[in-house]
């Protein structure tokens, strides 16, 4: 399923690097697939990529295409934050389980007042110089 | 190898906490050595001991904007230190100070050290506050798959507040007491950053800077410098002066760095739970017979959870506890009678020392106005990340 994604006419201050067991992801991601990792021993999912497996120490693994939807598990609202982050004013931030069973933190594109426990979606935050990931409320 | 032996505080010397870092423009300025090089011979001083005796010396690793780089080995010879136990530097987020006391409480215990000193001088307002945040950022994040995120150490504490708030129906405003309790018991506190008189209204009406939590229900900048002697007990005892034993020690690393990469509650802080109850039955007593605790808690939300998750308060009861004075002076379990990390103040890497420090002032009767009556036992929490780790001590007064 490939995810939106929302064009940004700015720069990331601080643009994710891109090694030998993280670039597949971010090359996905432009792509709007958000990959994560399955270690091949104990089937545990990963994520962040990297090169072993918490679960088991594997260092095997399978690429699989997340879904894309799960749910809000809590939001903040930055307002004393980097200035380089803060030119836009304050910013919201989230945290989401994917429907994987994977929990990571996302840019969040909507009411920073959103309930938890309810369904999103991720999306692509495409900038200028490289892509993050978001995530926005949707009918459950 | 010797059994392990019982290990005792002996000398203690601090700098207020609050701004006070020089800059580098002040050619007035004191610098590390000049403000902690007098607080160590304060704290020797004190235990009725001079540099000589010194075999171990634990720093806390400096800030980042210390100039001078290796710091342990330098500020050792500045100090006249000749060491038998160790010379090291020490860091790990927010439990620093306590893996400091640590250090110095092994060397003693194991007998590579007669008398060990933990110590440490932060300056955190000297540096511009853009790039203290971008430092601040990379160690409270995956680099590349959470900092560029944005997310400010007390960001994380956010979300918990968040999210407590979600599930328990706590509001914002009884969480808030925590900051009108912590200045209330830093008044009396000659160290504390802040000792004016706060209301509840006050509290509430600064500006937001992480949602849920506004100006004065998270931590200031704050420079500090302390010292801690330690020695064995048997030492302490034929030194015929005053003393607090170390009792217990707990520690545990959840495996998480903020939050791990599956659902989990974030606010049950398992870390905390399990040190203390390593830390308890070391010490061979349970946590009713604690008579106070100092719990590492940057926000107010912070010392909600860890009260909660160690059982000093019942789950979704730490802010409504704080608020009815279970958890004030003269409640059940006084929490942070040195006014906590809100109000005396939070050098993040020395805190655990400040607390360590508070107790054993505690212990030994000498806190006037805000002195715990009849305080016999008291538990010492530290943490790191969002409670992903947490150490504890428990310390006991004089026999």
């Amino acid at each position: 399923m490939t995810l939106p994604i929302i064009n940004i006419n700015a720069d990331l201050p601080s643009v994710p690097r891109s090694g030998h067991f993280t670039r597949q992801f971010w090359q996905a991601l432009g792509e709007g697939r958000f990959l994560l990792q399955q270690c091949t021993a104990c089937t545990a999912l990963r994520f962040p990529p990297g090169s072993i497996c918490t679960e088991c120490s594997g260092s095997e693994t399978l690429w699989i295409e997340a879904g894309g939807r799960g749910t809000l598990y809590a939001l903040t609202t930055v307002h004393a934050g980097p200035p380089a982050l803060m030119r836009d004013g304050p910013y919201t931030r989230a945290i989401v389980d994917l429907n994987e069973g994977v929990r990571l933190i996302a840019e969040w594109l909507g009411d920073p007042q959103a309930r938890f426990d309810t369904p999103v979606e991720l999306v692509v935050t495409r900038y200028a110089n490289g892509c993050l990931f978001g995530a926005r409320s949707i009918a459950a | 190898m010797n059994a392990p032996r019982k290990v005792a505080i002996v000398g203690a010397a601090a700098s207020p906490v609050g701004r006070w870092a020089p800059s580098d423009q002040d050619d007035d300025a004191l610098f590390e050595l000049d403000v902690l090089g007098p607080l160590v011979i304060a704290a020797l001083a004190e235990a009725g001991l001079d540099r000589s005796a010194v075999d171990t010396a634990a720093f806390v690793t400096p800030s980042p904007s210390t100039r001078q780089l290796g710091f342990s080995t330098y500020m050792a010879a500045r100090l006249g230190l000749r060491c038998n136990g160790s010379v090291s530097e020490v860091s790990a987020l927010g439990v620093s100070g306590g893996l400091a006391f640590d250090q110095a409480l092994a060397d003693v215990a194991l007998g590579r050290s007669e008398t060990a000193l933990a110590l440490g001088i932060s300056y955190q307002t000297n540096a511009p506050l853009p790039v203290v945040m971008e430092h601040s950022l990379r160690a409270v994040g995956d680099v590349d798959f959470q900092s560029p995120f944005g997310l400010t150490p007390i960001s994380w504490y956010a979300f918990d507040a968040a999210r407590y708030m979600h599930e328990t129906g706590i509001t914002r405003e009884q969480i808030a007491q925590i900051a009108v309790k912590s200045r209330r018991h830093a008044m009396a506190n000659e160290l504390a950053q802040f000792r004016k008189e706060l209301t509840l209204e006050e509290v509430l009406a600064q500006r937001m800077i992480v949602s849920p939590l506004g100006l004065f229900e998270v931590p200031s900048v704050a420079d500090g410098a302390i010292c801690l002697v330690l020695a064995s007990e048997e030492a302490a005892r034929a030194s015929g002066k005053p003393y607090v034993t170390v009792e217990g020690r707990g520690y545990h690393h959840e495996g998480y760095h903020q939050i791990g990469g599956k659902p989990h509650d974030m606010t049950a802080f398992p870390a905390a739970r399990q040190a203390a109850r390593a830390a308890l039955d070391t010490a061979g007593v349970s946590l009713g017979d604690i008579d106070l605790a100092e719990l590492y808690a940057p926000c107010t939300i912070t010392e909600v959870l860890v009260s909660e998750a160690i059982g000093f308060c019942a789950k979704g009861q730490g802010a409504l506890d704080a608020a009815a004075g279970v958890t004030s002076l003269g409640g059940r379990i006084p929490i942070n009678t040195s006014g906590g990390c809100l109000s005396r103040g939070h050098p993040p890497a020395l805190t655990g020392l400040y607390g360590l420090l508070e107790l054993r002032e505690q212990l030994l009767g000498r806190c006037g106005a805000r002195q715990v009556e009849g305080a016999r036992l008291a538990m010492h929490c530290c943490e790191s990340g969002n409670y992903n780790a947490a150490l504890i001590h428990v310390l006991e007064g004089p026999k």
